[in-house]
């Protein structure tokens, strides 16, 4: 062991954990928000403007955004039949920060497996004097060298800025009595830029290594025009009323981006570095580029008689540009109907108990042309290299994706029947809904064998549905004191299933977490059971005979190892699996070990008024979900030196009877007992007030004192202020980096930031 | 009047719309090219030819220090890791999730990608059979050169040699023993009839008859026909084109890049500023042009052991390599070689003294190192990989006229000819007789192999060609340096699993047995 480490080092029993942790959170992080708006109108016109300015801080340390937002909303009646109109609101917001982006959880993982014993800085008096960061976490202690994220954060300088425009006009004309046209045309800029300096850093300051400084500057600017026309004729004959609607829409979208980077600038001035050409090193120029198009006709005629019975029907036809022409894959159509029957409504229907009762159902499809765009394509970037002959770089251009001709719409078939209803006097009201959404054509990024070349590619994998029901029960009541109170409740349940795969695909294994097979949940965590912790050789000896052994764990289970099950083992005859234990912890002893979807979501609100008083509280949760804890995984890895671990790894096992849920620390984890495994899949479900806020409205003599105010009223308030939870982790709602669409890394905990919780005072006023 | 006109003008400008619409979706990636506006030129196929050889980079080094040294160079009892525990690649803990061989796996097939598409392209573009057939030539010289990597390490890999272009034919399973091994021979044979000698000085690293010869005739080693390889070997002694340069160092030189002993290497060069990112890095956004630097100058300097730090340690120095005792003690003494292979105490190491407790085995890699002048970066060396060189075709030959010809005088010849080039004197390294039984001029055969050729990757598929050739038994006759990779190794090992991402993606790809 290293000297620094040996029991009496004055080294060994330093303990920064709560410096590195506060240096990293940004506790009481402040959000400021002030909206001013005036609305008005008069003969033949209608305004709107209002003005905004929000401001955060991250609850991670040095991230910094404003935001200005201004609106302007006019419309005129030119004459009878012609109304034309215009909106534009302008957005300008600006970050300042170090490294992280915000809500990533990065420098907070950093800063909890930092080792305990390492400095910050090393002058903690004068941590950044000009260019130069003392750092004691080097090589030279303990032979152990961890980057200083924390350090490295406070002296990135990163500026964010973008300007968002969005400016449209439109006009309606009333051509006959009931029959509208209107024309809407806008545009949506987007302009940003980012500048980003980093200094020179050395291993013995940061413990990571940056030769020569570097600044870059980044720009992007991306448009979408939308054109819109509709055609509405709206007309009631008696009892009959119907409303015919046909329109098309048409969408496009372009962007561009420019990077350039300058490197070596001979002063770290921020007044000097701001121009790139100014560094001694080559500069370098990236720049991306993209666009995309759509075209949408819709058609509705919805008719409704004596406002008794409802009906509707609507067909989209839609247009990209993201899939191949061939065969018409890059359009899709989608009819649905509805219908709704008021029961209450009748001349038979007594209303008694019941006040109101609706009947409904629909039908409908939708669709999805949401993945990697041009998969028909044959792309060729010319990004990477080669060097011939000496010189410097030659364009080397390569194939980037694997071709797929076949991509089409994916098309959400939703069926649910339901009835909406009104009882005591509208005290009680009740929503119920069955579901039946069913995806077919299911754009999903499919992994494939790299012997193409190739990791992923967009496909319609399948038919996957989801299905459950829906109720919402609300109950209002004015008690004789004057108290009003509105409480209501919802559940809904969800059954998610793949049902069907596309011809020529298989179930399959994506990374070492997730499957996905038919009769399962889309991306189920699928790896091996555990039975606990060996306590002895003779319990290893006793399953470890005739030839029974572990594929993972070529020199077996020592006392202390984590217990794999055998379950399953290779199928015969074009079977996948045999179903029984074969003898051998393998591959094929994977199984189900939870969903990344929650089979119930659920609600409760309330709402109080008093006198001038008010009360509000929201309740929010899921049940019978599951999250793969990575972070977990990684803070009992007790294999390798240099990081810090969870508390729980001194619950460890140590001899027999000591642990049966942690194994013993060894170095190299010759039994693999850090596999992915149910060890590191815990239920997630919870149960979290979500929101809470108590308001008092000013009395109407103050106001009248106070001329001009026609309302005020102060408020307090929570978000997340309790959850309820088994899960071990930060935060049970877990942001994954992963794409929810392809559910590659839902439901994995990798130590995002958690949800903060947040306290606010506000004032409203109305004039 | 006036509304009326207006009217006019936008339903007139709305129908306009609709008629035009469905055109505006032909729309193309932007800032990109595709198979319409790319393979048809000679121009084009000058650039995309490139694209099989880029591999090369990433499949040598990559960020994550895959590739190469954890993958080839870890193997083998040259090399070892600095920790005191186990390391699954070194010791045999061979396992179908193992990332580093995962890595080539992926790697060798995106290589194999490129140059199918180049082979899929030619036909529709607008070359002449003769520039065809160049391109073709060069295509499948890489394309060989990765099959015949995955045929040596994972024995029956799938074979494909079409670009795919369904999920379907995606799913390939095993191919049958022997068929990899002979499209690359085909492969070899073509490159071999069409490409040129030498190409002028701008096109240097392009894929020569020399090269595509001499590996050739290695193909044919590895499947023990003799009378072939000797035959492909000769050709490329007799060539007249290569020969031994005097100084052994300059083989690792960057001021000696491509010179008259180098066969083929792979050419790097420091593409952008950021060091650390791969040669692909970013290919979906085209945003970065990575690198495309060798990781050597900081995989195999020195770091810290125990406490004890390299100058540039971590920073500049990973220090993951370090040569095993086994390999310090292969060396006759004083053998000029030592000084590029590893550096020892007291020798001067960038302006200070080395020092053994800097390493676990007292010794780090030397070459590829000395000679540098200076690291502007970490991880951007540009310095060229040399993947084939004379006096390894030298000594293939030799072995090929041993265990083929029995002729022991050749391959003494041969032999002595490299022993002759590290000690011109003769006085520390003799020349070996030609007249000992065939068995001994094996044996001083197998230690010229691992000394002169030592940390270039050759030695662990060396261990693995004689015993399948039945000359050693890995089991009984290597030293590792290491107790545990000794107690772990078994047949299994003379092949890689096939990782397991695939095998769950492939249900008809059986692993290798033992695994």
């Amino acid at each position: 062991m290293h000297p620094d480490l040996q029991p009496g080092s004055p080294i060994r029993n330093r303990s920064n954990e709560l410096a590195w942790r506060e240096a990293t959170l940004n506790l009481g992080a402040p959000i400021q928000n002030i909206n001013v708006g005036v609305n008005g109108g008069g003969e033949g016109y209608n305004y709107y403007v209002s003005g905004g300015y929000f401001r955060q801080e991250a609850t991670v340390q040095k991230w910094n955004l404003d935001r200005y937002t201004f609106r302007a909303n006019t419309d005129f009646n030119v004459n009878k039949r012609l109304k034309v109109g215009q909106n534009f609101t302008i957005a300008y917001q600006q970050v300042y920060r170090g490294m992280n982006g915000g809500g990533d959880g990065f420098l907070l993982q950093n800063s909890v497996v930092m080792p305990p014993f390492f400095n910050i800085f090393e002058d903690s008096n004068n941590p950044i004097p000009g260019n130069r960061y003392g750092y004691d976490g080097n090589a030279d202690l303990a032979g152990l060298t961890v980057g200083n994220q924390v350090g490295i954060n406070q002296i990135l300088q990163n500026f964010d800025r973008n300007v968002r425009m969005l400016g449209g006009v439109f006009a309606e004309l009333e051509i006959i009595d009931g029959l509208a046209f209107r024309t809407a045309a806008s545009i949506d800029l987007n302009l940003s830029r980012g500048d980003s300096w980093q200094p020179e850093y050395l291993v013995a300051e940061m413990g990571l290594n940056r030769p020569g400084n570097q600044y870059a500057d980044d720009r992007a600017e991306s448009h979408t025009q939308v054109f819109t026309n509709t055609l509405n004729y709206n007309k009631s004959f008696g009892k009959h009323n119907i409303d015919v609607l046909t329109g098309l829409e048409y969408q496009q979208l372009r962007g561009t981006s420019l990077s350039v980077r300058g490197n070596n600038f001979i002063s770290t001035s921020p007044d000097f570095y701001q121009v790139v050409k100014s560094g001694r090193g080559n500069p370098f120029v990236g720049g991306d580029a993209g666009q995309s198009a759509f075209v949408g006709y819709l058609g509705r005629l919805s008719y409704n008689y004596a406002d008794k019975y409802l009906l509707t029907a609507t067909v989209r036809r839609d247009g990209t540009s993201a899939f191949s022409p061939v065969d018409n894959r890059r359009w899709g159509t989608f009819p649905s109907f509805s219908g709704a029957w008021i029961i209450s409504e009748e001349n038979f229907f007594s209303k008694g108990t019941i006040s109101e009762l609706k009947l409904r159902a629909s039908w409908g499809q939708l669709g999805n042309s949401n993945t990697a765009a041009f998969p028909h394509i044959l792309r060729v970037s010319t990004t990477p290299d080669y060097a011939l002959g000496g010189s410097n770089t030659i364009q080397a251009p390569v194939p980037i994706n694997f071709v797929n001709q076949e991509v089409v719409w994916e098309t959400v078939e939703t069926f649910d029947l339901g009835f909406d209803a009104s009882l005591f006097n509208n005290k009680v009201d009740i929503l119920a809904t069955y579901y039946d959404r069913t995806t077919k054509d299911f754009l999903f990024l499919l992994p494939i064998p790299t012997v193409t070349g190739f990791a992923a590619t967009p496909v319609n994998l399948g038919t996957v549905s989801n299905k459950g029901i829906e109720i919402e029960i609300g109950y209002r009541h004015i008690f004789a004191n004057g108290l009003k109170m509105n409480v209501s409740g919802n559940v809904t349940t969800v059954r998610n299933r793949l049902e069907a795969l596309a011809p020529g695909l298989e179930e399959f294994t994506a990374s070492e977490i997730y499957r996905t097979a038919i009769g399962r949940p889309i991306g189920y965590f699928y790896s091996y059971q555990t039975a606990g912790v060996y306590q002895s050789q003779a319990e290893i000896d006793a399953i470890f005979t005739g030839g029974f052994r572990d594929r993972n764990s070529p020199q077996g289970p020592r006392p202390g190892d984590v217990i794999f099950v055998n379950n399953n083992g290779p199928g015969k005859e074009g079977q996948q699996f045999s179903g029984e234990p074969d003898g051998f912890i393998d591959f094929n002893d994977r199984t189900y070990l939870g969903k990344t979807i929650p089979s119930y979501f659920y609600g409760m609100s309330l709402n109080l008024e008093y006198k001038n008083f008010d009360l509000s509280m929201l309740w929010q949760g899921v049940g019978d979900v599951q999250v793969y804890n990575e972070v977990r995984r990684n803070g009992l890895n007790l294999t390798g030196g240099g990081r810090n671990m969870l508390i729980e790894t001194q619950e460890r096992w140590t001899g027999p009877g000591t642990s049966n849920s942690i194994p013993r620390a060894i170095s190299g984890d010759p039994n693999q007992n850090n596999r992915f495994s149910d060890r590191f899949v815990e239920n997630a479900g919870f149960l979290r007030l979500r929101n809470l806020q108590i308001g008092y409205s000013l009395p109407r003599t103050l106001l009248d004192r106070w001329q001009g105010f026609g309302s005020g009223r102060v408020y307090i308030g929570g978000s997340n202020l309790l959850t309820f939870t088994q899960y071990s982790g930060l935060d049970p709602e877990v942001m994954t980096y992963g794409q929810n669409s392809t559910q590659t890394g839902a439901g994995t905990d990798r130590g995002n930031m958690p949800q903060p919780r947040i306290y606010q005072l506000g004032v409203q006023l109305s004039f | 009047m006036k509304t009326i006109k207006i009217l006019a003008l936008i339903i007139g400008l709305s129908v306009m719309t609709v008629i035009s619409c469905e055109d505006r979706l032909d729309l193309a990636p932007l800032g990109e090219l595709n198979s319409e506006t790319f393979y048809n030129t000679i121009d084009d196929f000058e650039a995309a030819s490139l694209a099989p050889y880029s591999t090369l980079l990433n499949f040598y080094f990559d960020q994550f220090g895959n590739g190469h040294y954890q993958g080839i160079e870890y193997p083998s009892d040259d090399s070892r890791h600095p920790e005191q525990g186990d390391n699954s690649n070194v010791d045999f803990i061979w396992l179908p999730n193992n990332g580093n061989f995962s890595f080539m796996y992926n790697e060798s097939y995106k290589g194999i990608m490129r140059a199918n598409t180049i082979l899929n392209r030619l036909p529709a573009s607008q070359l002449t059979q003769e520039q065809r057939n160049r391109f073709e030539a060069e295509a499948k010289f890489i394309r060989a050169y990765f099959y015949f990597f995955l045929a040596r390490h994972w024995g029956t890999p799938p074979l494909i040699t079409e670009l795919i272009t369904s999920i379907e034919n995606s799913r390939v399973g095993n191919s049958q023993p022997g068929e990899v091994y002979a499209l690359v021979e085909q492969d070899l044979a073509f490159a071999k009839a069409n490409l040129p000698a030498t190409w002028n000085s701008s096109n240097v690293g392009r894929a020569t008859r020399g090269a595509a010869t001499a590996l050739l005739g290695k193909v044919y080693l590895y499947q023990q026909k003799y009378t072939d390889a000797v035959r492909e070997f000769n050709e490329v002694v007799n060539s007249g084109l290569y020969s031994l340069v005097a100084n052994y160092g300059e083989n690792f030189s960057e001021a000696h890049q491509n010179n008259a002993e180098s066969v083929f290497e792979i050419q790097f060069s420091r593409g952008d500023f950021n060091p650390w990112l791969p040669v692909d890095f970013g290919l979906e956004g085209n945003q970065n042009v990575g690198h495309a630097g060798t990781g050597r100058a900081i995989v195999f300097r020195a770091a810290c052991f125990l406490g004890n730090c390299a100058p540039g340690a971590n920073g500049q120095g990973y220090g993951r390599i370090h040569a095993t005792i086994p390999l310090q003690n292969a060396f006759e003494e004083g053998d000029p070689r030592i000084f590029h292979t590893y550096f020892v105490e007291g020798e001067d190491y960038f302006g200070r003294t080395y020092n053994p407790a800097w390493s676990i085995t007292g010794a780090t890699p030397s070459k590829y190192l000395r000679n540098y002048i200076s690291y502007p970066q970490p991880n951007a060396g540009s310095n060229n990989e040399r993947v084939i060189r004379l006096a390894d075709v030298y000594l293939m030959l030799s072995e090929a006229e041993l265990l083929g010809n029995g002729n022991v005088q050749r391959a003494a010849e041969l032999v002595n000819l490299v022993r002759r080039r590290a000690d011109p004197s003769g006085d520390i390294l003799p020349d070996r007789p030609n007249n000992i039984p065939q068995n001994a001029m094996m044996q001083h055969l197998m230690h010229e192999r691992r000394v002169e050729l030592a940390f270039e990757g050759h030695r662990y598929d060396d261990l693995v060609r004689w015993h399948n050739a039945g000359i050693i038994n890995i089991a009984t006759d290597i030293d590792f340096g290491s107790s545990l990779a000794n107690q772990n190794w078994r047949t299994t090992h003379l092949l890689k699993p096939f990782p397991q991402r695939e095998l769950d993606l492939v249900q008809n790809l059986s692993q290798n047995a033992g695994y």
